[in-house]
């Protein structure tokens, strides 16, 4: 983790968290994460789910920032900056059990055979846990790390051969999956180099080797994992001049790889619509297929595609509570528990649907104004969602680009770090 | 000869910090021939039969005691000193500079960059390109909680191993127990490295240097400190008979 200087820290104030939407892979229903809360809907049976969590702590007590569900076994995982990591079973959605970690959290998945559950915390460290309910160990393992560095994707090839971490240090790390997690995965099989900013997505696309990365430098890249090398480079900045806003390069934020493979869906930075590739298998290649944009509502922080070819797109971000890493009383707990809770409630998210690279209007959504209405929360205001959406893209950005710092400002830096010593001291 | 008192820096930088010092994205941009001119000549179309790679790296090289003395021992080889502190790396490229211009044809494959090795190996290097490590007299970073900036470390031993040849030594030594017992179990613990035994440590020629060559290694010398010593073969996974 990056030293950042106090003043920096202060006038950043409370950051805010984006919204994150995922579709169970057996097409029963749909999450929407904001702040502390989960918003299901069940697709099949047309009404909202509420989840059930007797683990202690019950609920988050903080923003979640990454959640995934498994491939086989209906699992699904969130983890926050509460440094919880939940299991859900995403048929009853009841609560598996919850771990705690000593950092926040920042990416989650499940191993290719849902056997495993692995999660990175904000200090470049993966855990490693079972996904058995009652499994022996409670703590969380150590299965590999970045050195200080902070990792944005983390996900297990579909081979079951490769862990594969991306980071804000422009690098994408492929590590052999171990034969047994719990002894670590020491043995790194290649990097995927070509970046040339913060890495912010990884997926794979189909089972002939290939990963799909975005990240800040604008660019959509298309890796064979196997070697590393790069087979395809698609920069985004001429698709998304269109909000006249040509100014800076938006970051690729998320990528997603729909069930047949047929398109990758991607969202930019403060950028009101998605862009659809294809990607052929064989001469290896992205093309963009469709740009859907819309210009009245918020720019997309989040997308996910159901087994039924609907990609699901989110918008929205909620405030954290900030606990901070330093110990907490379990009172100052309780009570941030309470606010985070209560943030959440009140959060709005704006939720669409495309379908063949059409923008399926309003209420003609699956699910139709009663999942609106579970997912976005009250009265979903254009303006609200994206003030929070760019203020939670502003956070992320800050975090992930590198600083630019003069020597001069180095120097204050450093003054300033001792200064702040000093009059804890006194 | 560059005077070092012109070049005192802070005792310790902290490795986890950004730093302002441009890294190559990948390996292949990074160009190697300002370095080392004599083996890239510019006219001459190139010449195969040089190992133009970078073998032996030393990690934190401080005054770049070592590469000067293996220099000579190892003339074929490309070597590199990595140091994060900047105008300790200033004052290794005047020395390298200033040994090239009073030995003529020597000091050639030798150089120094300034770069945080905990952080960007994998950028100046390929997998398996490095024959020898060398992490002498590193910072011991006492405190439990300044652990992870701890140079040798279950999760770098990962990074260092991708970026070694199989059969590649990794030498460390520290005039500090504490740090010098948890180089060891950290290696020992480690499926990609196992201990050189004593006779190979007898016949290795670099062994002796490690105490002897660098600037930190003769002050402990003069104090007549005890010194510990951890050596490592890079080795194939176990259940990995292929290597790759
Ligand atoms: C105690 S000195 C030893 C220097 C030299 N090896 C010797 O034996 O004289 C440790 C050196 O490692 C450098 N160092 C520490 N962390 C580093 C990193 N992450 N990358 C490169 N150099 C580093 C420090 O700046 C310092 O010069």
């Amino acid at each position: 983790m990056e030293e950042i200087g106090g003043e920096e820290k202060m006038k950043a104030g409370k950051s805010m968290a984006p919204a994150l939407i995922a579709a169970h892979p057996d097409g029963s229903c749909v999450v929407v994460a904001v702040g502390a809360a989960l918003r299901i809907f069940n697709l099949l049976k047309e009404e909202p789910v509420q989840v059930q969590d007797d683990t202690l702590p019950a609920g988050h007590g903080d923003v979640i920032r990454a959640v995934a569900f498994d491939l086989h076994n209906s699992l699904f995982a969130s983890v926050g900056d509460d440094k919880l990591v939940k299991l859900w079973d995403a048929t009853a959605w009841t609560c598996i059990k919850t771990v705690r970690l000593s950092k926040k959290a920042s990416a989650v998945t499940f191993s290719h055979d849902s056997a495993w559950l692995l999660v990175a915390d904000k200090f470049g460290i993966v855990y490693v846990f079972s996904t058995v309910r009652h499994d022996a160990i409670h703590k969380p393992v150590l299965i590999l790390a970045h050195c200080c560095s902070i990792i944005t994707g983390l996900c297990c090839s579909p081979d079951g051969k490769y862990i594969v971490t991306s980071d804000r240090d422009f690098k994408i790390r492929v590590t052999k999956f171990p034969e047994n997690p719990l002894t670590g995965a020491h043995d790194i099989h290649t990097y995927c180099l070509g970046h040339t900013n913060f890495v912010a997505c990884v997926a794979f696309i189909g089972f002939q080797g290939l990963l799909i990365s975005g990240g800040g430098d604008a660019t959509l890249r298309l890796w064979e994992y196997e070697t590393g090398a790069l087979l395809d480079t698609f920069d985004t900045t001429d698709e998304a001049g269109v909000s006249g806003q040509s100014q800076g390069t938006r970051a690729v934020v998320a990528v997603a790889v729909s069930s047949c493979n047929t398109y990758v869906g991607t969202i930019l930075e403060r950028f009101e619509g998605v862009l659809l590739f294809a990607c052929d298998m064989v001469e290896r290649q992205l093309s963009l297929l469709q740009k859907v944009l819309w210009s009245e509502n918020a720019p997309p922080t989040s997308l996910s595609f159901d087994s039924g070819g609907n990609l699901w797109l989110v918008s929205g971000a909620a405030e954290t509570v900030e606990m901070g890493d330093e110990f907490v009383t379990p009172e100052a707990l309780a009570v941030a528990q309470v606010q985070a809770q209560g943030i959440a409630m009140a959060a709005v998210t704006h939720v669409q649907v495309v379908r063949d690279c059409v923008l399926l209007g309003g209420t003609s959504v699956p699910g139709g104004e009663l999942l609106l209405h579970t997912l976005q929360g009250h009265q979903a205001g254009v303006q609200d969602v994206t003030a929070a959406t760019e203020a939670a893209e502003l956070a992320m950005k800050n975090l992930l680009s590198k600083r630019q710092y003069t020597a001069e400002q180095r120097e204050h830096r450093k003054r300033m770090r001792n200064d702040k010593v000093v009059s804890l001291a006194s | 000869m560059p005077k070092k008192r012109f070049y005192r820096a802070r005792a310790h930088s902290n490795p986890l910090s950004d730093s302002q010092f441009p890294v190559p994205v990948k390996p292949d941009e990074f160009d190697w021939s300002e370095h080392f001119p004599a083996f890239f000549p510019a006219t001459e179309p190139e010449d195969n039969a040089k190992d133009l790679k970078v073998r032996f790296a030393d990690i934190g090289c401080g005054f770049g005691g070592l590469i000067v003395k293996l220099a000579l021992l190892f003339p074929e080889k490309l070597m590199v000193g990595m140091e994060l502190r900047d105008k300790v790396t200033e004052y290794v490229k005047e020395r390298i500079l200033a040994l090239r211009e009073q030995y003529k044809g020597q000091y050639e494959n030798i150089t120094v960059l300034r770069t945080n090795a905990m952080k960007y190996l994998p950028n100046y290097f390929e997998k398996g390109q490095l024959e020898k490590m060398f992490f002498l007299f590193p910072d011991p970073h006492f405190k439990e909680k300044n652990h992870r900036r701890r140079i040798i470390s279950t999760a770098l031993l990962a990074e260092y191993a991708y970026v070694m040849a199989i059969g590649g030594i990794l030498y460390t030594i520290t005039d500090v127990q504490e740090l010098g017992e948890w180089m060891k179990s950290t290696l020992d613990s480690h499926p990609l490295f196992e201990p050189l035994t004593a006779d190979e440590l007898e016949t290795d020629v670099c062994v002796e240097l490690l105490s002897t060559a660098t600037e930190e290694g003769q002050k402990v010398e003069r104090n007549q400190g005890t010194t510990y010593r951890a050596i490592y073969r890079r080795i194939v996974a176990p259940k990995d008979p292929a290597g790759a």
